[in-house]
């Protein structure tokens, strides 16, 4: 079941109404149901492996509390965090191991029988529970959050349904006193919740889906294709790519909303970004946060030598590139923001600018950066990467490309509304607008919903990892 | 009790937002998504509607052979014939009882037609053409066209609310058909696509039908996938397309003529052998008395065409050269005549 299905339209509802006639005591199990019915939805058989994660870190959680010896201590963290990231390596990276490990020995011996691959299928979420459930182990380790006795909330935290597959990744002490405490019917949260799932929804299926038409149709023939399309695609890759995340992020926090939770922020219009630096404070932020708390951090942070700091820094961009997926194309994807991060810190890039000139030249600077980094993220490998580029500089003509004017009329309504919305979400933004205008912005956004949602419907991006 | 009245008024205004949107969206955009999505209605809506009749069709209607010096469709030969009735044309490539029906659901009110003819292929009956990647531009043009709340039935397709599946979930269906769907042929001992297609494929044939050579031996597996099968009347889509479609002209009070396709027969017995005219045989005879029983008229051409009219000679299919289309254009026409409906 995805959001912008029609199961979606139907379950969200009857999953709101439930909630809100059983008494409070009772909701936690209405919610537990609702996720794992949400969950098994996408295939059955990976509920097990949730449930395996669930309790792996509900009994490791519970054994750090009563434990004292720190011995002890580091070994069960080290067991939790061994497991849980074993089943990602399994699950994500085995294949690609695989793949490399074939390579190399083939590169040794010369003539090598490579072993084949298996076939695994990646079960959906997987990135996002796992970090999850890992953040909560390690703050119990560091004492920075108490054990969850009662399991039920505990499942809860693991599989709440908004986030579940694609996140906010959620820390526990923002998610479960949120869910422990008793929600009451209020017109604020049903309203907030539905203006940000009608926002999201535009976002995904009017921007998204109809800027992936073209960027597919560019990157299903690189080769064949002019350098106008080629920087069009990859224009429209940076925007689809933040409506498809930012769209199911927002659906997200709305469908949380209902039940009046309220999940973390992941974008901050990053777009508007003055430096990669500040980009990454902008974009995809609760995962952002979980690497500096719980990988730049511990190795050192800023706080070291030099060499020290640049290590951790290009450790987490490594590490987040192959969060994203077992393909070189991510790693060297994280790999060249880090090494631009380092960059704008040593030369103090990073730091705003008064001047408003200046200040515009970075921001152009920075999308530029960013937009021909995602090349390397969208492009089914290493080659193909290479290849655009290598288009891109020998096909250099304007020729028009066959584009109608419509993806760019919706990327400009989206981008106004982007704006419009940079310091507070849609639905706060909303609050202040008067009514017979809020009346018309609801009434263009599902006009186009209806209308003009793309019909390639395609699964949200960020699902795949 | 202000919650429910919160979601009650906006429920409300949500009704009259949809109507206020759909006539928008007809205004705006309806066009242009037909067009690119179910372009088969343009035809429709181009139709005369003082016109006597419809020929419904697919590309045996239209497609036309290099040599013919007469280009004209089958459709148009049939205008001709009856001088006295004008028949307009609605066709495209592709087209099964389904987009017929969904065509004919949206024949204006204001037409006062005696009848409308609609194509039966043959071939449309089988797992190959049921289960073609085509169909789900096929569905999705249903969707488009379905006579409800246009701008609703645009959501739909955004949300994939029709027989949408992957290529690799066709290609599945088709074969998992090819093997479950069983039939009887006395004294033969295979009785499903895969079994005797794979007979074919071993070449095996070779030996026992002098007829076929390695070149033409793909044709013959074509044939096989084609035309090798028995209708289910109770589970075969298309039957309950045309028995709609049927429904409907018993509504509308308009006679409906079932255009069942001549299939190159002879050939299909040169290169598979008696066993595959045997069933084909089976399904003409039972497509035409369900229907005939049905107060259908049915215009059989099924052995109607002889083999020099077909076009195609690496793929089996119902496109005749410019002889072929007035043979099945006339028998039409007799069936009219017969019928009484030229006055």
């Amino acid at each position: 079941m995805i959001f912008n299905s029609l199961e979606y339209i139907i379950f969200l509802p009857l999953v709101f109404i439930l909630f809100y006639v059983f008494r409070h005591k009772f909701r936690v199990f209405i919610l537990l149901a609702a996720s794992y019915y949400f969950y098994i939805s996408w295939n059955p058989a990976f509920i097990i492996l949730i449930l395996l994660s669930t309790l792996i870190d509900y009994g490791a959680g519970l054994s750090l509390e009563q434990t004292e010896s720190k011995r002890s201590r580091r070994l069960i963290l080290s067991l939790s965090v061994c497991a849980n990231l074993g089943f990602l390596f399994f699950f994500k990276y085995f294949n690609f191991a695989l793949e490399n490990v074939n390579e190399i020995l083939l590169a040794v011996k010369g003539s090598y029988e490579p072993i084949k691959a298996w076939d695994i299928i990646l079960p959906v979420g997987i990135s996002f529970y796992t970090f999850q459930t890992m953040s909560y182990t390690i703050d119990v380790y560091n004492r920075k959050t108490k054990a969850e006795k009662n399991f039920a909330y505990f499942a809860l935290y693991v599989c709440f349904f908004p986030q579940l597959v694609a996140g906010p990744i959620e820390r526990f002490n923002n998610l479960v006193p949120q869910l422990k405490e008793k929600a009451d019917l209020v017109i604020q949260n049903i309203s907030h919740g539905g203006r940000l799932i009608l926002y999201g929804l535009f976002m995904k299926m009017v921007i998204a889906d109809n800027l992936g038409v073209f960027v597919d149709s560019v990157y299903g023939d690189v080769a064949g294709m002019n350098s106008l399309s080629l920087v069009i695609a990859a224009v429209f890759y940076s925007f689809q790519i933040y409506c498809d995340f930012h769209g199911y992020t927002t659906i997200a926090i709305g469908s949380a909303k209902l039940f009046n939770v309220n999940l973390s922020e992941n974008f901050r219009t990053p777009y508007l970004s003055g430096s990669i630096t500040e980009f990454w404070r902008n974009w995809h932020i609760t995962l952002t946060t979980w690497f500096r708390d719980y990988i730049y951090y511990p190795l050192g942070g800023n706080k070291g030598s030099k060499l020290k700091w640049a290590i951790a820094i290009l450790t987490v961009f490594i590490v987040s590139g192959v969060w994203h997926g077992a393909k070189w194309t991510f790693i060297i994807w994280g790999g060249l923001h880090a090494l631009i991060v380092l960059f704008e810190k040593l030369t103090t890039w990073d730091r705003k600018s008064k001047n408003v000139f200046i200040r515009f030249v970075k921001w152009g600077i920075t999308f530029f950066i960013v937009t021909a980094l995602w090349v390397f993220f969208r492009s089914s490998d290493m080659d193909s990467a290479v290849l655009y580029f290598k288009s891109l500089a020998n096909n250099w003509n304007l020729e028009l490309v066959e584009l109608t004017l419509e993806p760019f009329l919706l990327l400009g309504l989206f981008i106004i509304t982007d704006l419009a919305t940079r310091k507070k979400n849609f639905a706060m933004t909303l609050d202040k607008v008067p009514s017979v205008f809020r009346g018309t912005i609801y009434f263009v956004l599902i006009f186009l919903l209806l209308s003009r949602s793309g019909t390639d419907m395609n699964p949200f991006i960020y699902f795949q990892f | 009790m202000n919650v429910v009245k919160y979601i009650a008024i906006r429920l409300v205004l949500g009704v009259v937002f949809l109507f206020v949107m759909n006539q928008l969206y007809l205004f705006t955009f309806w066009k242009g998504d037909i067009n690119q999505h179910g372009d088969t209605l343009e035809n429709l809506w181009v139709v005369d509607t003082s016109a006597d009749a419809i020929y419904f069709g697919e590309s045996s209607n239209f497609h036309v052979d290099e040599a013919d010096t007469m280009k004209h469709r089958i459709s148009y030969a049939l205008d001709t014939l009856v001088p006295n009735l004008s028949i307009a044309t609605v066709d495209n490539a592709g087209l099964h009882a389904g987009s017929y029906l969904s065509l004919i659901k949206n024949i204006p009110d204001e037409m006062n037609l005696k009848f409308i003819v609609v194509t039966l292929n043959y071939r449309s009956f089988a797992a190959n053409w049921r289960y073609a990647a085509f169909e789900n531009y096929l569905a999705k043009s249903e969707l488009m066209m379905e006579p409800s709340i246009p701008i609703l039935n645009r959501f739909l397709v955004s949300l994939k609310l029709y027989d949408y599946k992957t290529e690799k979930e066709r290609e599945d269906q088709m074969k998992t058909a090819w093997k479950n769907e069983k039939f009887t042929i006395p004294d033969f001992e295979y009785n499903n696509v895969v079994e005797w297609d794979s007979a074919m494929a071993w070449q095996t044939w070779l030996n026992v039908n002098s007829n076929l050579n390695e070149e033409n031996l793909p044709l013959a597996s074509h044939y096989i996938k084609n035309f090798a099968f028995s209708i289910d009347t109770l589970n075969n889509e298309r039957i309950e397309d045309l028995n709609s479609i049927v429904n409907i002209g018993s509504e509308k009070g308009y006679k409906v003529i079932f255009n069942l396709l001549g299939e190159n027969t002879e050939e299909a017995e040169k290169l598979v052998g008696k066993e595959l005219i045997y069933l084909m045989e089976k399904n003409r005879s039972l497509l035409v008395n369900y229907y005939t029983s049905r107060g259908v008229i049915v215009v059989d051409n099924f052995y109607e065409i002889p083999d020099s009219c077909f076009v195609d000679r690496s793929w089996p299919t119902e496109h005749y050269n410019y002889q072929g289309k007035r043979i099945v254009a006339e028998n039409i026409k007799k069936a009219i005549e017969k019928n009484e409906l030229h006055n």
